[in-house]
């Protein structure tokens, strides 16, 4: 066993903390985060944290949940809040100030921005409802563990993207509103991951990754600019690579003149990241998908998400058809489920076409003809 | 183990507070058990949840689903939390007189 010091042998870490690149050890240093723990655990080549769980706190029915430490005596138990995101990851730096102010006073200085999108503080039990009212004043609330609806991550959309083809931030703070009390009272029979991307390139693996997904889709072709076309292979674009790269092969090369075939293309993203001269095409929308999951419990294990609806327009930004939608099959899934299942294994036992008829859609034959390789 | 005192007589609870033979319980044992939660007054919203979990349990023997006991009473589930600030099933459930549900609910 490692010898135990008051004072965290850092030996480990060294060339973690030196160095002038960003180091997470000299973050875990600077904070009150016990370093111990981390070196115990490099010592013995697995974590020293073990399995943790939900914990009740009166009045924060959900966002809270601890880790069990295997070194009780180093630090008892890992407690933490959870917050839910802004949309697409965008935080102001008066944000990011009031939050680095609740890790400092209520916390153990530490912030963590979670590869599943939202905001986790490290604490004790006894500091969270504080800790929580004064988040609160910031406009952020915690929520998001348990079996409840977790935050609806997004990609950072149009205010950043060139090709996103719709406003991704906006529906997933259209939806986490609508549905906050399903991301803060968990009632479902096991959590449920959402997730929003602005196009098929799926930066935040939506498909993959969350069990009740949109992405943003275009229903009709691609769009080639001549002129930028011909400005891009004088810049040394090379259009046969491109053709090779269609894996449709829909696109056509006719001496300097490429075309799209149309019964052919998939509206997939891989000409329009290619080249600049390719824009996608104009009637956009989002494809619905269910069923995606990481998670290697459960009967299927880790499977990508099926399409359920390929293309539902959106117009004028109204998103409550889409929120309808949503809210719906939450409530068939949640009535229907058996304990702790989860949507994807869910959606295997009882099969696409049962979700549909349950919510009155009628199947479009692209889902039956490849329902998961090509949601496009 | 740890007792609560109702009206001079002592009641086993477990660690958790939850009442350790589910058959002592009666109304006075649920005000006792409510004012452990946080709730001082028993109204006529927690009998209606507290009434309806004991009814499901000694007919089943289990308590309900979290999604059954919000569609029987009418209540959503943040209102069950308005009512008992532990949740249904450390709060409500515990004031019912029922063992402690297993999971992690």
């Amino acid at each position: 066993m490692a010898k135990l010091a008051s004072e965290p042998d850092r030996s480990l870490c060294t060339r973690l903390l030196a160095g002038p690149s960003p180091s997470h050890a000299r973050e875990l240093a600077q904070s009150r985060y016990p370093l111990a723990m981390y070196t115990e655990g490099l010592a013995h080549g697995k974590p020293a944290y073990g399995h943790g769980g939900y914990i009740s706190i009166p009045e924060l029915p959900a966002g809270v949940a601890i880790r069990k430490s295997c070194r009780p005596d180093i630090i008892e138990e890992s407690a933490y809040i959870r917050i839910l995101p802004p949309a697409g990851g965008w935080l102001g730096a008066d944000t990011l100030e009031r939050l680095a102010d609740c890790a400092d006073k209520y916390g153990k200085g530490l912030v963590h921005f979670t590869t599943g999108g939202t905001i986790e503080i490290y604490t004790t039990r006894e500091q969270m409802v504080p800790m929580v009212k004064e988040l609160n004043r910031a406009g952020l609330d915690v929520g998001s563990t348990g079996d409840d609806l977790r935050c609806i991550t997004s990609c950072c959309g149009p205010a950043r993207c060139d090709v996103a083809l719709i406003d991704a931030p906006a529906l997933a703070t259209y939806l986490g509103r609508r549905f906050m009390d399903e991301q803060q009272f968990p009632g479902y029979p096991q959590k449920v991951k959402s997730g929003v991307a602005g196009c098929p390139n799926d930066c935040i693996r939506a498909m993959m990754e969350k069990d009740h997904s949109l992405v943003g889709v275009y229903r009709d072709l691609p769009v080639v600019n001549e002129k930028r076309l011909m400005a891009w292979r004088e810049a040394g674009g090379d259009l046969d690579a491109l053709v090779q790269a269609c894996p449709a092969q829909a696109l056509h090369r006719d001496g300097e003149t490429l075309t799209i075939l149309a019964d052919r293309c998939w509206r997939c993203m891989v000409c329009i990241n290619r080249c600049p001269a390719i824009r996608p095409g104009k009637e956009r929308g989002v494809a619905w998908i269910a069923g995606g999951k990481y998670g290697h419990r459960g009967p299927q294990g880790p499977m990508v998400g099926y399409v359920l609806i390929p293309f539902l327009p959106i117009t004028n930004e109204d998103y409550s058809a889409i929120g309808d939608l949503f809210g719906a099959f939450l409530e068939l899934w949640a009535d229907h489920a058996r304990k702790k299942e989860r949507v994807g294994d869910f959606l295997a036992r009882v099969g696409p076409l049962w979700v549909l008829k349950q919510l009155g859609i009628e199947a479009q034959p692209q889902i039956l003809l490849s329902p998961k390789r090509n949601g496009y | 183990m740890p007792t609560i005192n109702v009206g001079g007589v002592e009641i086993e609870v477990d660690e958790d507070g939850f009442i350790a033979d589910p058959n002592l319980w009666n109304e006075a044992v649920a005000k006792a058990l409510a004012e452990t939660e946080g709730v001082s007054e028993l109204t006529e919203d927690h009998w209606k949840v507290v009434n309806y979990l004991r009814n499901y349990y000694l007919q089943f023997g289990i308590a309900p689903m979290i999604r059954k006991l919000c569609k029987e009473t009418g209540f959503s589930l943040k209102q069950i939390y308005d009512l008992f600030p532990s949740g249904p099933a450390k709060g409500a459930c515990k004031v019912a007189g029922l063992p402690k549900p297993t999971g992690c609910v």
